[in-house]
């Protein structure tokens, strides 16, 4: 009786596949029809699933051998419907009715957009985080020692007059530049580090199309037990060709610095004239983008770091002058008024 | 400061042209512009090098920039008189930390004339006045050698004495321009006998001036306390060449040069005598400074390889005496150079001789350092991302603002500033909905109505428990204005409401995936005439919003409804941070049912759901309120609430039996509870 059931099942298996192939030639070229074929077929009720309730009766021995069967006829069946759907004339299918006008528009989707600075800030992050550098940040109201004293910058030094400082109180500024947080950080934590500070800094300056009362910046430190002038140069050479391009080249110049030694200006070809001479350059071909130079051992006395020991380079730019430079801005201002005109070019 | 290219000759041999010069001492560390004309050049000077004030200064730099030699300087000076300096004046130092040394000559039966063409030429070409020749030559000296000096007119001063102390607290003393100054005690007076004579190294006074009348003058080359100088000047807001000078670090051996060189112009172009010998009061004198340069910390330092005899012939080239032990060089600081106290001072020196651009870039990186530190604001840029991904537009504002505009937003405890750049900017915002606001009304302004801003910043408040007596709290505010869209050919335009500022804080809540987050009515804002506020299941506000009453926005002459919202940042990063686990897809299929109540108008809607919710348990996966109905279809007081309920259980199919029963209980309790009707 089992046995005779498998026997029973395999010439069904024959019968339909036969059937199928009759009823597909008979099919007209149309959805409706192959999908009725569809239905009684591979339907939740159709053959198949017909076919494959009887299987539960076949003695287990031959149900595998007859289960394989079935389910090649499925799948013949599954392939020549597919087939026959891909190939239905299309022009049968009742489509939503479309305006011929291409040039209506689409609905409205409001795009949003990330402000020029920020975009720039993580573009810095970016480069610097590609070369190990940690991402840092601290107070923008801070007393006088973190922003100035343990930089090396006294009370009566002549260098404090280059940069104009907002007083809180008597001894608390808004600060100047987001060097207090490298002081922050070095008292905390022990070297070797490496990280770099972006923020937002003030200077007690009037506001023109040139400067602004405040600013972003980003600094950066480095300190461990050889750190050379030439790695800092190797860094920030990498970091400009990243931000400005391959074809854009550096120059370090000495300069002063309270808190570096030696002190070093950087200055990169001009990427309006490409170093030939233009008013933005004025006429010399360079632009000058950022600060920089070795860790005065007075800063690492005052934090507790061996200076005999430890060695280090530090950094600091601009976010708005990269970022002018970046997008050919030609007012600061721009970036604080949150004109969205302004805003709208940067989604 | 500007220096003249044919004075500078004087000292050097310049061959190059004036652009090719400033290109050479912009590369040594001192930015230079070609001025018009070509004969001056303009050099910014970084306040390190007191040195650079002054022509023999820039031409060392030349020289040893350009690896040519510095031309040999020294004074002939003639003392033509028989007298004795010291018979006409005594010195009197009373604030010898102040005033460390102070030297003078007198040079008698001088002419007051005009100067020589060449002293006028050269002054102009600095861009100084021509005074007198007795002015002009201590002038000269000063541009040419960088000490500062002051000259009397002899006969004024009284007693044949100089004094030197400090002065007394509201003392007054008329400088030599006309001005009246009341002085304090960090200030430094020269008197004579009787009176106040110079404001030390700043101004002369009125009443010693040399004039036409003067026939004896008294030269006064002294040195005074960096500190004490620019404290002085600064209490007056009074910046002069003397004191740009002194405050920087004069020359104490130097200032010897410059005095007789004062001298022997004068006694030149006015037909005076020096009188024989300098009083000259230097009662401690500045010890000797010796500096080791070790090469290898040099090479180490600048990543470069310096041979002995580039070393040798740098630290000639800059002046620096030095003998070698064991390959080490002692060096003697300079007089001239307060700026080379240390090693790596001088090993700054090297590299910048060296040339920066010679130096070989490093590219190694050393790789992961042991603590790298977490971005903080890492999840932050994710949160701007989502406002973007939303259609807002990010803005940064001033921090600083009017005081009265920031007691709009925070009654107290605002942080003020004390040397404000103007009224405007005399404060530190307490909220960014200042900033915000100003930006929406300064787009209206402009005819931009459709506005969707945010921006993520610091907000500031006093607090008594902080080292700065600040606090700072970063935050995210953004504000909707206007239409959500522009008027558009297929449909109507809809304006942002009160439930479009709801929908972006539901949006939010998808965000963060913080489950159980509700949402409450704010009581008695200072800002929100109506608004909610967002509890996470711990009950953190995560974040409020609302809309602003009218007079807030009158500030900003806004006439329009705006909605605002604040995302409360360190209880928002939870919910970012949190670790994000997938949950199983059901492979069962869903029932879905309407349900339909009519509710007096009382009974909010959180009322039913919190019912429906209940019962409904951990297979009802979502509730949509899809219909909310008032008017003549349903009784006076009443309203019409329908539902859409979706069930699934991710074990098994569920039956039309089971969720009927769980609808009746819903039925039965909302009617039990709420007096509900199925509609």
């Amino acid at each position: 009786m089992v046995f005779r059931l498998a026997v029973t099942l395999t010439n069904k298996i024959t019968e339909i596949r036969t059937l199928f192939q009759s009823d597909t030639k008979s099919v007209s070229d149309s959805i409706d029809s192959i999908n009725s074929l569809k239905t009684k077929y591979l339907g939740r009720k159709g053959i198949i699933s017909g076919l494959f309730r009887q299987l539960r009766d076949v003695a287990s021995g031959d149900r595998s051998i007859t289960g394989k069967e079935l389910n090649k006829l499925k799948e013949e069946i599954t392939d020549v419907l597919q087939s026959l759907l891909s190939h239905v004339s299309r022009t049968d299918i009742q489509q939503p009715q479309i305006s011929k006008d291409i040039h209506l528009p689409g609905d409205y989707i409001r795009v949003g957009s990330l402000h020029p600075i920020e975009k720039t800030i993580q573009e810095v992050k970016r480069i610097f985080s590609s070369i190990g550098f940690s991402v840092v940040y601290g107070p923008e109201i801070d007393d006088e020692y973190h922003n100035f004293e343990a930089l090396n910058l006294p009370k009566h030094h002549p260098a404090r007059d280059m940069q104009d400082t907002f007083y809180v109180s008597k001894d608390v500024v808004l600060r100047t530049h987001t060097s207090n947080t490298q002081i922050h950080v070095m008292e905390e934590q022990e070297p070797p580090l490496r990280f770099i500070i972006p923020g937002r800094v003030y200077r007690n300056e009037a506001i023109s199309v040139r400067s602004y009362c405040l600013f972003h910046q980003v600094e950066g430190l480095y300190v461990n037990e050889h750190v050379s002038f030439a790695e800092l140069k190797g860094t920030l050479e990498y970091f400009v060709r990243n931000f400005f391009g391959d074809d854009v080249n550096a120059r370090f110049r000495p300069s002063f610095f309270p808190f570096t030694e030696p002190s070093a200006e950087m200055d990169i070809s001009c990427i309006f004239c490409r170093g030939g001479g233009c008013s933005t350059c004025k006429k010399t071909g360079w632009l000058e983008i950022l600060g920089c130079g070795m860790v005065d051992p007075a800063v690492f006395e005052k934090v507790g770091y061996d200076p005999i020991k430890w060695k280090g380079y530090a950094f600091g730019m601009g976010i708005e002058r990269l970022a002018m430079l970046k997008y050919r801005i030609d007012d600061i201002r721009l970036f604080f008024n949150g004109d969205v005109r302004f805003l709208r070019q940067f989604t | 400061m500007i220096v003249s290219i044919d004075w500078l000759k004087t000292f050097v041999d310049i061959t190059v042209p004036p652009e090719e010069l400033a290109d050479i001492l912009t590369n040594g560390g001192h930015e230079t512009d070609v001025l018009s004309g070509r004969t001056t050049l303009d050099i910014e000077l970084t306040p390190n090098r007191p040195d650079c004030t002054s022509h023999r200064g820039i031409a060392r730099e030349i020289a040893v920039l350009t690896g040519g030699s510095l031309k040999p300087f020294s004074v002939d000076l003639q003392e033509s008189s028989k007298e004795l300096t010291s018979n006409f004046i005594s010195i009197e130092i009373d604030a010898p930390r102040e005033c460390p040394r102070y030297a003078a000559r007198i040079v008698r039966n001088v002419n007051i004339t005009s100067s020589p063409s060449w002293i006028t030429k050269r002054l102009e070409a600095c861009g100084l006045r021509s005074i007198n020749n007795i002015v002009d030559i201590s002038n000269y000296v000063l541009f040419e050698l960088g000490h500062p000096l002051h000259t009397f007119d002899l006969s004024l001063i009284e007693r044949n004495k100089i004094v030197v102390r400090t002065a007394e607290d509201r003392e007054n003393f008329q400088t030599l321009d006309g001005e009246e100054h009341q002085l304090n005690s960090n200030h430094l007076l020269i008197c004579d006998g009787i009176k106040p004579v110079a404001l030390a190294g700043i101004m002369g006074g009125a009443n010693t001036e040399v004039t036409i009348e003067t026939t004896d003058v008294l030269i006064e080359s002294a040195y005074f306390d960096p500190v004490t100088i620019r404290k002085g000047a600064k209490a007056l807001n009074l910046s002069t060449e003397a004191s740009k000078r002194f405050e920087r670090g004069a020359d104490y051996e130097g200032l010897i040069t410059a005095l007789d060189r004062c001298a022997s112009l004068i006694a030149e172009f006015s037909g005076g005598e020096v009188l024989k010998g300098i009083v000259d009061v230097y009662p401690q004198k500045f010890p000797v400074n010796k500096v080791t340069l070790r090469k290898r910390e040099a090479i180490s330092i600048i990543g470069t390889d310096f041979s002995d005899s580039f070393i040798e012939k740098t630290l000639n080239g800059l002046d620096i005496k030095f003998s070698t032990v064991n390959g080490d060089y002692i060096c003697t600081q300079p007089t001239f150079r307060p700026d080379l106290e240390r090693e790596i001072d001088i090993i700054e020196e090297l590299a910048r001789i060296y040339g920066y651009g010679e130096i070989k870039p490093d590219v190694s990186y050393h790789g992961i350092l042991g603590n790298n530190l977490e971005d903080e604001e890492n999840p932050i840029s994710q949160l701007k991302q989502f406002f973007v991904s939303q259609g807002f537009h990010e803005v940064v504002s001033n921090s600083l603002l009017n005081e009265s505009e920031a007691k709009a937003f925070a009654i107290d405890d605002i942080v003020t500033l004390q040397n404000p750049l103007s009224q405007e900017m005399a404060v530190m915002r307490p909220s960014l909905f200042a900033g915000l606001m100003k930006t929406i009304s300064y787009n209206l302004r402009r005819g931009e109505r459709d506005l969707t801003i945010f921006e993520v910043g610091n907000t500031f408040s006093k607090s008594i428990s902080s080292l700065t007596g600040t606090a700072e709290e970063l935050e995210l505010s953004g504000i909707i204005c206007g239409n959500k869209s522009p008027k558009e050919w297929k449909g109507p335009v809809y304006e942002f409401d009160y439930f479009s500022m709801k929908g972006y804080m539901d949006a939010l809540v998808l965000f963060l995936k913080a489950e159980g987050t509700q949402f409450r009515q704010i009581k008695d804002h200072q800002i929100f005439s109506s608004g909610q506020i967002l509890l996470s299941n711990d009950g953190k506000v995560l974040a409020y919003f609302g809309v602003f009453f009218q007079s807030l926005l009158s500030i900003y002459d806004i006439t329009t409804a705006i909605y605002g919202f604040t995302v409360n940042l360190p209880n928002v990063l939870y919910w970012l941070s949190k670790p994000l686990l997938f949950q199983h897809l059901s492979i069962y299929p869903g029932i879905a049912r309407d349900l339909s109540f009519v509710i007096d108008d009382e009974i909010s809607v959180g009322e039913v759901s919190k019912i429906v919710n209940k019962i409904g348990g951990q297979i009802l996966k979502q509730l949509t309120l899809y219909d909310l109905y008032k008017g003549d279809q349903v009784e006076k007081g009443k309203k019409s609430v329908t539902f859409n309920l979706f069930f699934q259980d991710s074990k098994r199919t569920l039956t039309d039996e089971e969720i009927d029963v769980i609808l009746e209980t819903i039925i039965s309790k909302t009617s039990k509870e709420l007096n509900a009707k199925l509609r």
